[in-house]
């Protein structure tokens, strides 16, 4: 999964546009950061009321990317 | 009778913190829906993929690493299988490092999830609660580690595997013995059933055998130094501060199709090889040995190795590479692996007559800091075509990088 997503941040995601919903984020599991090349890529991994999203900002274009979502179920 | 007047009489110095189910915990750190559950971390999540780490929830029901993850679903249905996420695993491994590093500058990274400090003329329980509390703070309120303390390396490695997760425990004059006689000889890092039944032959069945036993008698055990090793280590003597130079780099990559034409895994060995050679000069290395294996689907192994001039060029290596993988019997390949070995600074390669190796040294440096500054391997040979979702990054428990 690797799709642009509307995302309302201020020091972290605050508000995700996601499947016709507005999200709020409700913690930050984690922040980390990694680089492909020089660029500078940091991934917010983030929960609302009940999914997981793992958000990843590209900083040379400024653009939220959501590349797993998930219910913390199994498959 | 024990006797205690063997055991190293000096104050703990040495503290071993080993992070607890390491892949797992931290992917429960970055998804609070998974804590609590039983997940694992497999090399890839189908049937036949191997659980590299499986969560303290999943460990309890007996879900083991090494695992496939057919056989962990058999156990327990509904265990979340996840894939790796090296750069999520280095991120917390460098974050650990920082906050250690805050304590001595003698820190040793023994992998992805192990540290030890020499910590000496410090409060060692006081600093093991204290870097406890930085780790929930500063990095995840999920990570725990098990804090070892003792006077050797052994004894702290020893000491934090006494109780996990969250433990905190140190092996010194004072205790040894009593945590010894809880021990079995095959709880003690580097004794197996092998070495086990060599001491049995010897009449050692248990540590405080060991520990009690005569030199001469442990070397016969060992038939080796080994021998007097081991009775350092339990001694608490340090005998393992010793910093190992690299002597090789290999990548490896299992198939989910096992192909056995040379033409189906010829991409797959050059961009293998295109990722050692790029990791061997990064790291200012040339090498004079390139080495193959095969594992086959009916888990025969096949190997062979080639010494020859000083090569860094990845072209070169895939040459030799290839050389070596045409004499391989052509039969289903489940993990083709690839590494050099007899590796020497490049500073030190003397130049040849035959070719301008300061031209191909410059166009080789051209095209790694172009790979550099792009990523993901934007300048790689034709033959490399179509392997982009193949041979993904992977993250080692012992070389961080």
């Amino acid at each position: 999964m690797d799709i642009p997503i509307p995302v309302i941040f201020g020091k972290m995601p605050l508000r995700v546009f996601y499947a016709g919903h507005e999200h709020s984020i409700e913690k930050l599991g984690l922040h980390h950061t990694y680089r492909v090349g020089r660029t500078l890529y940091h991934v917010f991994s983030v929960v609302s009321e009940n999914l997981f999203f793992r958000l990843v900002l590209d900083t040379d274009n400024l653009l939220w990317k959501l590349t797993e979502v998930s219910d913390g179920e199994a498959n | 009778m024990v006797k205690p007047t063997d055991f190293n009489p000096m104050p703990s110095t040495i503290m071993h913190v080993d992070l607890n189910s390491c892949f797992a915990t931290i992917e429960q750190q970055a998804n609070p829906i998974l804590r609590g559950k039983p997940i694992a971390v497999a090399a890839y999540t189908t049937g036949n993929g191997c659980i590299v780490a499986p969560s303290v929830e999943a460990k309890r029901l007996g879900i083991k690493v090494g695992m496939r993850v057919k056989d962990g679903l058999a156990i327990y249905p509904k265990l979340i299988v996840l894939s790796p996420d090296p750069d999520k695993y280095r991120f917390v491994h460098i974050g650990l490092r920082k906050i250690l590093s805050d304590y001595t500058d003698k820190i040793t990274p023994k992998s992805i999830d192990e540290f030890v400090l020499d910590i000496t003329g410090l409060d060692m329980w006081q600093t093991g609660r204290e870097i406890k509390n930085r780790i929930k703070k500063e990095i995840g309120e999920w990570l725990t580690v098990s804090v070892g303390i003792g006077p050797n390396r052994f004894l702290a490695k020893t000491a934090a595997g006494l109780r996990k997760p969250d433990g905190l425990d140190e092996i010194n004059i004072s205790n040894f013995a009593e945590i010894f006689m809880g021990l079995k000889l095959t709880d003690l890092c580097g004794i197996k059933t092998a070495n086990a039944n060599r001491l049995n032959r010897m009449n050692i069945y248990t540590v405080l055998d060991f520990y009690e036993a005569d030199v001469t008698i442990l070397k016969s055990a060992f038939q080796s130094i080994t021998g007097y090793y081991w009775y350092q280590r339990l001694h608490g003597y340090e005998i393992d501060e010793v910093a190992w130079d690299r002597k090789s780099f290999g990548n490896s990559y299992a198939f989910y199709k096992q192909p056995s034409d040379i033409a189906d895994l010829a991409p797959i060995l050059q961009k293998l090889v295109e990722k050692m050679g790029f990791r061997l000069r990064r790291a200012g290395f040339s090498a004079r040995g390139v080495h193959v294996s095969l594992l086959y689907r009916d888990f025969v192994y096949w190997h062979h190795g080639q010494v020859g001039p000083i090569i860094f060029d990845s072209r070169d290596i895939y040459k030799r590479a290839l050389q070596i993988l045409q004499t391989s019997p052509r039969l289903p390949v489940h993990t083709l692996a690839v590494s050099c070995f007899d590796i020497i600074k490049t500073d030190f390669i003397q130049g040849s007559l035959l070719e301008d190796l300061d031209k191909k040294r410059r166009l080789i440096e051209a095209v790694d800091s172009i790979n550099e500054r792009w990523g993901n391997f934007v300048i790689t040979p034709a033959t490399m075509f179509g392997t982009n979702s193949l041979v993904l990054d992977r993250i080692s428990y012992n070389v961080i990088e």
